[in-house]
């Protein structure tokens, strides 16, 4: 058996080639990568609401406080063993208390470490991306889900990859199956957002159900993505939910294709409530997609945005049939 | 949030020609301005929306920035500073002796060989020396494209009060030898002294007090065109640069004790004379030839990085079939031309190339026409990768 090989072709060198076209080149300026600046910050006047708020929250921490002082003491009062107790008792609240706010803090800290990584990877030179991309591999390293997407990212990245390559083999080995993972919870989320609408008797109980599945769906994603959020990270995270929504103008268009499609083709077969509920998880599903863009650690790339039709359409034709 | 010039101080650094930078770009047809020959100075004040605590109080921030331009053959002056006059003459025969650069300092040598290094030493012949020693670097330059031409005013001297500072060139001395009193090995020596007290120390000292952040420009194209030698050249010159470098965290004590580089850039320029595709190579062959001096400059706690950079873009890319392949090319106007041309800058490796890498040189490379500019301020320039350099450089200072 003989095997050809394909001489090795000779390398070309650099030339100049004339030709018949004139005129100065008319070069545009790049747009600017969206970098998601935040809006700047209008002054404001201290809100009075605030001012009380935080006014209340001085004193219930002074009554709290001063309770545990008279509270131990009357225990010592009591006996050394009794007031050793109360101590002890005390001691371990504050404790859970404090592991409490720890564990809010770092969820806060791992948030905003994505979200910084995300305003600084767009504008990062390709030596830089590297680093930014393996902080970003770092943080979603610790999802038990994902840890082994990473390590195959690792596994496959060499010295001599560029910015855009690592880039590339990141969105490819690791962003992509959390991608999968996020859109399966979003499926999830939204038969139960149709279902829950298809059975709830009354508006007010439909609303509550939707709004406690929304926040489920968001901490899932969030969690996905390797942030573990914990209140006060779901509370960040529904703040630039509200503020950011514009994000992803993509999901909006799709919505809006989806929408005409289901208007022309199967909404109009569609009973009344059935039509309801499928709105219903249609907004699930637009909420979702609108979490992973704001839980990524990546900006989507063209054609990555997945479609709500991909993510709706099983449940339409599961309903029709 | 806006910027504004800062009017210039009255010391001897001359202001940067900004306006007639802007006017030469604006011209119609449009030119590129002349080349740095010279320090020059430009601050700017830029007020920007801080991220910090300044923004919990509502207030703006102010960064003043200090740009100084100088030709960059300067930097080959640093190493003299750690070296004696004898270490550096003979580094520079060993080279002169080797590959391309034998045949152009063979004038030079000749001339040194009947004028041996301990005959007394009259200025004439000094300056005669100094003539043939010039033109041989100049000939290094111009008909081989070498790069590590020092000392490195001989070709590029800016404003110099006295000339005979760089009346000399290396003379034949033996290790441990000393040039006998009154030789033209001693005049030569107490010249490059000179030259070193009252030329280049100023010029450094002055530099690390003022400088934190250094943007390192390597024409990487030129050199790799420029065939086997030259490129080695290149690399052996951004060596021996580098490893005069001061890298260091910033600090507040080491401000007081004068400034460490703690941010450097190496960047390729002529990023507009390759297609984009290709952009990402250039940039891993910058990368690659500086990765001793970056990780140095990472042990000290700096940041260095490498990018593929073009200030002002010129073309645009396009595509074209070679010897029936198709290829990526860039397209532009040559200066002074009125057809466009399309330049083929061949494959950029990104690694230094292997010896069968290296054919026949290539030094045409065409100087494309800017893009006109209008002089409105706040109208951008188009250009590659400009804005993540500043990023790089600015970033911390500006948060």
């Amino acid at each position: 058996m003989t095997t050809e090989t394909e001489a090795p072709r000779e390398r070309l060198r650099p030339r100049i080639l004339e030709t018949e076209e004139t005129g100065r080149l008319e070069l545009n300026l790049q747009p600017p990568p969206e970098a998601h600046l935040p809006a700047p910050r209008t002054q404001r006047s201290r809100s009075p609401l605030r001012v009380a708020a935080a006014g209340l929250g001085i004193l219930v921490l002074g009554v709290i406080g001063i309770d545990f002082v008279q509270f131990i003491d009357g225990a010592f009062a009591h006996g050394a063993g009794l007031g050793i107790a109360a101590t002890a008792a005390v001691a371990a609240g504050c404790g859970g208390a404090v592991y409490w706010l720890g564990a809010e803090l770092r969820g806060l800290w791992r948030l905003r470490s994505a979200e910084r990584l995300r305003s600084l990877i767009p504008f990062a030179l390709t030596g830089e991306l590297k680093a930014e991309i393996d902080a970003a591999a770092a943080i979603l390293a610790a999802d038990p889900l994902l840890s082994e997407a990473v390590a195959r990212y690792r596994a496959v990245r060499e010295p001599h990859h560029s910015g855009r390559d690592a880039l590339e083999l990141f969105s490819r080995f690791v962003l992509a199956p959390a991608d999968r993972l996020a859109e399966a919870a979003i499926r999830r989320a939204a038969t139960q957002a149709f279902a829950i609408n298809a059975i709830s008797p009354t508006a007010l109980l439909d609303t509550l159900l939707f709004a406690a599945r929304a926040l489920r769906l968001i901490r899932e994603i969030a969690e996905i993505y390797g942030q573990r959020p914990g209140l006060a990270g779901t509370v960040h995270l529904l703040r630039r939910l509200a503020s950011g929504a514009g994000m992803v103008g993509a999901v909006d268009l799709a919505g809006g294709i989806l929408v005409q499609q289901l208007g022309g083709a199967v909404m109009e077969r569609l009973s009344a409530s059935a039509a309801e509920s499928a709105y219903a998880a249609q907004k699930m599903a637009r909420l979702g997609i609108i979490a992973m863009a704001l839980c990524r650690p990546i900006d989507f790339r063209p054609g990555e945005v997945p479609s709500l039709r991909s993510l709706v359409s099983g449940l339409l034709k599961a309903d029709r049939q | 949030m806006g910027a504004r010039l800062l009017a210039p101080e009255a010391d001897e650094v001359p202001p940067f020609p900004l306006e007639q930078t802007v006017a030469a770009l604006a011209a119609d047809p449009p030119h590129w301005p002349a080349s740095t020959t010279d320090l020059r100075r430009v601050r700017l004040v830029l007020r920007f929306s801080s991220a910090g605590l300044l923004r919990l109080l509502g207030g703006t921030a102010e960064l003043t920035v200090e740009l100084l331009d100088y030709p960059g053959e300067w930097l080959l002056d640093l190493p003299l500073l750690q070296q004696s006059y004898g270490d550096w003459s003979r580094a520079t025969f060993a080279l002169a002796r080797r590959g391309v650069r034998a045949p152009l300092a063979r004038d030079w040598l000749d001339f040194l060989a009947r004028h041996p290094a301990d005959r007394t030493g009259d200025p004439q012949t000094a300056l005669q020396a100094y003539e043939l020693y010039r033109d041989f670097l100049a000939a290094c330059r111009d008909r081989e494209q070498l790069s590590l031409l020092q000392p490195g005013r001989f070709l590029n001297p800016g404003q110099i009060a006295d000339p005979s500072l760089l009346q000399f060139c290396p003379m034949p001395l033996a290790i441990g030898a000393r040039a006998p009193p009154g030789s033209l090995a001693a005049l030569m020596e107490a010249r490059f002294e000179a030259y070193r007290r009252v030329i280049v120390q100023p010029f450094f000292t002055q530099l690390a007090r003022n400088v934190d952040r250094q943007i390192v420009l390597v024409d990487v194209l030129r050199a790799l065109n420029a065939g086997e030698e030259a490129f080695a050249d290149h690399r052996l010159a951004l060596d021996t640069i580098l490893a005069a470098f001061r890298f260091g965290r910033r600090s507040l004590l080491r401000r007081l004790f004068g400034a460490r580089i703690d941010r450097v850039l190496f960047a390729a320029t002529k990023a507009d004379h390759v297609p984009a595709l290709q952009r990402d190579h250039l940039e891993a062959l910058m990368a690659n030839l500086v990765e001793a001096p970056s990780l140095r400059a990472k042990a000290a706690r700096a940041r260095a990085a490498a990018a593929a950079l073009a200030s002002i873009r010129c073309t645009e890319d396009g595509t074209d079939v070679i010897d029936g392949r198709k290829v990526d090319i860039v397209v532009g106007l040559p200066e002074g031309g009125e057809r466009r041309i399309r330049f083929f800058p061949g494959i950029v490796p990104v690694t230094p190339p292997p010896t069968g890498f290296w054919g026949e040189r290539f030094t045409e490379f065409p100087v494309f026409q800017p893009p006109r500019i209008t002089s409105a301020a706040g109208d951008g320039i188009p250009h590659i990768n400009l804005d993540k350099a500043l990023d790089f450089l600015l970033e911390d200072a500006l948060a």
